[in-house]
């Protein structure tokens, strides 16, 4: 195999990241860095406001994630342990929250709220925590169902026969072993709400603010770069730190040994069988409810119902520069670009990855950063440093699913990579015996066996792009570049019921191509264990 | 061996690198060193050494997948250094079978035949007859994961053996099966070659697959060949301690004491009769270990001399009971001084 030609398939992703993420977000830090010694930036770190900022996102991230625990946990092991009809799609529906827009997440809390008169919850941090457990429930379930599933339930019967009862042996058994996936589910929660953009921008009303949020409102709002710069600057060594932490404690975890069970799934019997009633319809009320408000919102028009929000869409609204229709085909089209892109820089980068080298691990860190780095920096970025020639982009179309590709990258990386690395070399090596060349074995061999995972990677970009909100409410310039969560989040933030019910029309039909696309991503992932 | 027709390897080295950073590897030691062997045409030759001697890194040589340090692999007279591995004409079959997961038994058996260009309705002919040869026929549309194991190397070998290979090599094909299995298939393997005339290295760890299969069979140890004959010479006159030992012959002992030369020698069990009585020139011994092994007994007894031998017999023997066996004179071959 040629090492170095493998390599060079490296220079495109690796040119691409560079110009428009390391630049872009590296010139923020550049110049957050720079005005720590700026007046203006002094006053407002040091300001009551700011420390009331700080205190909400923390507080928000660690009472979500402890609030989402708490009740996905009950799902998590209905799921582990029982044999139930539809467990399988359970396991896939509660993947759709996780991937709608937060947008039309907003929108369908709005919808919530507006018909069961629950009005007083608007603007309040009760709706974002909602929000989140709705968000992040299939979090939960799957990261600590799957591996709940494969702990062998002997320990536990072990407990019991030597006299501990259940709610002991609960506590001091299967709690501590569940610990890693705990841990990791609970950090991957906090990271998204500590960093949640557009449900507490449209949820939250004007006194719940976070960083993110104060970011956007400095960059967007006061033109305050400096100010937005630092509070990225801060934010993303926040981010890091919690990274660092949480890879360091799951190095420092043993392996569980009491091995890997065949299977402990059993059918429920008495009261078990209402304890998984319990957990369906609690499921139902939380991820169901919103959603089919929403699509009952929209289609609900005076007294009665109809189609007339639907059919409004393609009228231009005043406030809106183009008609919801038109949003919508850029969506899309930005979102089949977006996929596109990603499917061919990931596919290069996996290929010139494949070796488990230095080089190959590094490419791999390089490209799966954007994922890490809050959607507001990375628009922010852009706006600032991609506006003078010879990178004057900021004003281009195409910058828009440029900036959706940075996040679906890693999905087709991350895909394509193992499935390139699980293809033993002895294929490779018995279809150049058997007379293939090199590019004829990757047609042959790589392309046919790394192709779902492709396809995989690519749904995701698509169903990212669509639904990308913080990042794209920096960029576009370009009044005819507008896309359908920016124009959800313009007609939801005004009065008026029609306007209103355009908002969750346009949300509807976003969702159903999310879910569309989720739901076929777990179609392709046949075998999926973990979150995605 | 003096002809050009066949499979010359010419003091063949493989030297993999040391690491930059100063780390004190292993990799002084060549993987393979100076090895010289040639395959003629229609000759089966076995590569057997233990696990680690550099046996499947000189396979992987000749196959064009690695490179030699030094030496010189030549097919026919015609050197075959600057050949990709894809245009030497050579087929692989690996241990773990490396069957295609995404193709079905015949698309598998077909992919040789497609890289050559031959025609659909030839390769399905073709596909046909080798399926027939390895016993699958009607396997076409079955999937890789509904096969067995003995089954998946069937469909293997056939896949290596469809575009007619000028010679194929044969990784541990039987390593990850069963005995039983292992044994069967040694022998269909050797069926199959032999009908079609192929040359064909084999390589195993395995001495009882080895003399199944093979024509001839080389010794490796440490990157090197210790020993290169037909079975039966090899197993009659191992020449060294070490592919004695390989080779399972239980006796080591200095020849002198049994009537060869001074020196290390194996003393062959079939050479071993058991004695109902003493007799002149019998020896004499107390058994110290037995092991029951169908059709016979595996006997270990201690000579007065303090000497511990292994012998076959067909009776039930009392631990601790005196026996007598003769020895024939020809079952005792010097070894190699080390």
């Amino acid at each position: 195999m040629g090492r170095l030609p493998r390599r060079s398939a490296a220079v495109i992703p690796a040119l691409f990241v560079a110009i428009f993420f390391v630049y872009p977000v590296g010139s923020i830090l550049w110049r957050g860095i720079g005005s720590a010694n700026n007046d203006r930036v002094r006053q407002v770190l040091s300001s009551d406001a700011f420390a009331g900022v700080v205190w909400f996102s923390l507080w928000q991230a660690v009472v979500s994630t402890v609030l989402t625990l708490l009740v996905a946990l009950p799902a998590a092991y209905a799921v582990a342990r029982y044999d139930v009809i539809g467990r399988n799609a359970f396991r896939a529906i509660i993947i759709v929250p996780f991937v709608l827009p937060t947008v039309v997440v907003a929108g369908a809390f709005e919808a919530v709220f507006a018909r069961f008169g629950l009005a007083g919850l608007r603007n309040t941090p009760w709706a974002v925590l909602l929000a989140h457990v709705f968000f992040n429930y299939a979090v939960v379930v799957r990261i600590v169902g799957t591996f709940w599933e494969q702990l062998s339930a002997r320990p536990e019967q072990a407990a019991r026969v030597l006299g501990a009862g259940r709610t002991q042996t609960f506590l001091s058994v299967t709690l501590p072993r569940l610990r890693p996936a705990l841990g990791s589910a609970a950090a991957i929660v906090f990271l998204f709400t500590f960093t949640s953009f557009g449900v507490i921008l449209l949820l939250g009303g004007p006194t719940s603010a976070t960083i993110e949020t104060e970011i956007w409102r400095y960059a967007v709002s006061r033109i305050e770069f400096d100010v937005a710069a630092a509070l990225a600057l801060l934010q993303l060594v926040a981010v890091v730190g919690l990274v660092v932490l949480t890879t360091r404690t799951q190095k420092s975890r043993s392996v569980d040994a009491s091995g890997v069970a065949a299977s402990n799934l059993r059918r429920p019997r008495g009261s078990q069988r209402i304890f998984i009633s319990a957990v369906v319809a609690s499921a139902v009320a939380l991820l169901g409810v919103p959603v089919i408000t929403l699509i009952e919102r929209s289609l609900s028009v005076g007294g009665g119902y109809g189609l007339d929000h639907y059919r409004a869409l393609g009228d231009r609204v005043a406030l809106l520069p183009v008609s919801p229709a038109r949003a919508l085909t850029n969506s899309l089209q930005y979102a089949v670009m977006a996929a596109a892109i990603a499917v061919a820089v990931g596919t290069l980068a996996a290929l010139a990855a494949t070796g488990r080298t230095k080089f190959g691990r590094g490419l791999d860190t390089l490209l799966t950063l954007p994922l890490g780095t809050s959607a507001v920096t990375l628009g922010l970025g852009i706006l600032i440093a991609l506006d003078q020639p010879p990178v004057d982009f900021r004003t281009r179309w195409w910058i828009v699913p440029v900036a959706h590709a940075l996040v679906g990258i890693p999905f087709v990386l991350r895909g394509v990579l193992p499935a390139l690395r699980g293809i033993s070399p002895g294929l490779r090596e018995v279809a150049a015996t058997l007379g293939a060349s090199p590019a004829r074995v990757f047609r042959e061999v790589d392309a046919p066996l790394a192709g779902r995972a492709l396809l995989v990677g690519a749904a995701f970009a698509f169903a990212v792009s669509l639904g990308e909100f913080g990042a794209t409410s920096f960029v576009p310039r370009r009044p005819e570049t507008t896309t359908a969560p920016i124009a959800i989040f313009r007609l939801l933030g005004q009065p008026g019921d029609v306007l209103r019910g355009q908002a969750m029309a346009l949300s509807v039909i976003l969702m159903i191509v999310t879910a569309t696309s989720a739901l076929a991503i777990e179609r392709l992932h046949k075998n999926s264990d973990g979150l995605l | 061996m003096s002809t050009t027709a066949g499979l010359r390897a010419d003091g063949v080295t493989v030297r993999f690198g040391t690491k930059p950073s100063g780390g004190r590897t292993a990799a002084d030691r060549a993987a393979v060193d100076r090895v010289s062997f040639s395959v003629d045409e229609g000759e089966i030759v076995a590569i057997l050494g233990p696990s680690g001697c550099g046996k499947s890194t000189l396979l992987r040589v000749i196959a064009g997948l690695e490179q030699a340090s030094s030496g010189t692999v030549s097919w026919n007279g015609e050197d075959l250094q600057n050949r990709p591995p894809e245009s030497r004409g050579f087929g692989l079959m690996f241990q773990d079978h490396a069957l295609f997961p995404h193709r079905n038994v015949a698309d598998n058996v077909a992919f040789g035949l497609k890289m050559q260009g031959l025609a659909a309705a030839d390769r399905e002919r073709r596909v046909h007859t080798m399926l027939g040869l390895v016993d699958l026929a009607g396997y076409d549309d079955r999937r890789i994961d509904t096969l067995s194991g003995g089954e998946a190397q069937r469909v293997a070998l056939a896949r290596a053996l469809a575009p007619s290979p000028q010679l194929l090599m044969l990784d541990e094909p039987l390593g990850s099966l069963d005995r039983a299995l292992r044994d069967r298939l040694a022998i269909e393997i050797r069926t199959v070659l032999k009908s079609l005339g192929q040359a064909a290295v084999h390589v195993t760890h395995d001495q009882d697959e080895a003399f199944t299969v093979a024509d001839r069979v080389l010794i490796m140890r440490e990157g090197k060949v210790v020993a290169d004959g037909p079975p039966e010479e090899l197993w009659n006159n191992p020449v060294s301690k070490f592919a004695a030992q390989f080779l399972g012959h239980p006796n080591v002992v200095d020849g002198e004491q049994f009537g060869g030369p001074v020196g290390p020698a194996i003393l062959r069990t079939n050479g071993l009769r058991q004695l109902a009585a003493t007799e002149p020139g019998a020896l004499t011994g107390t058994v110290i270990e037995q092991f029951f092994r169908g059709d016979h007994y595996k006997v270990r007894f201690r000579l007065d001399t303090g000497i511990e031998l292994e012998a076959l017999s067909l009776a039930h023997n009392e631990l601790g009971s005196q026996v007598f066996f003769r020895l024939a004179p020809d079952a005792v071959s010097p070894l190699l001084r080390e």
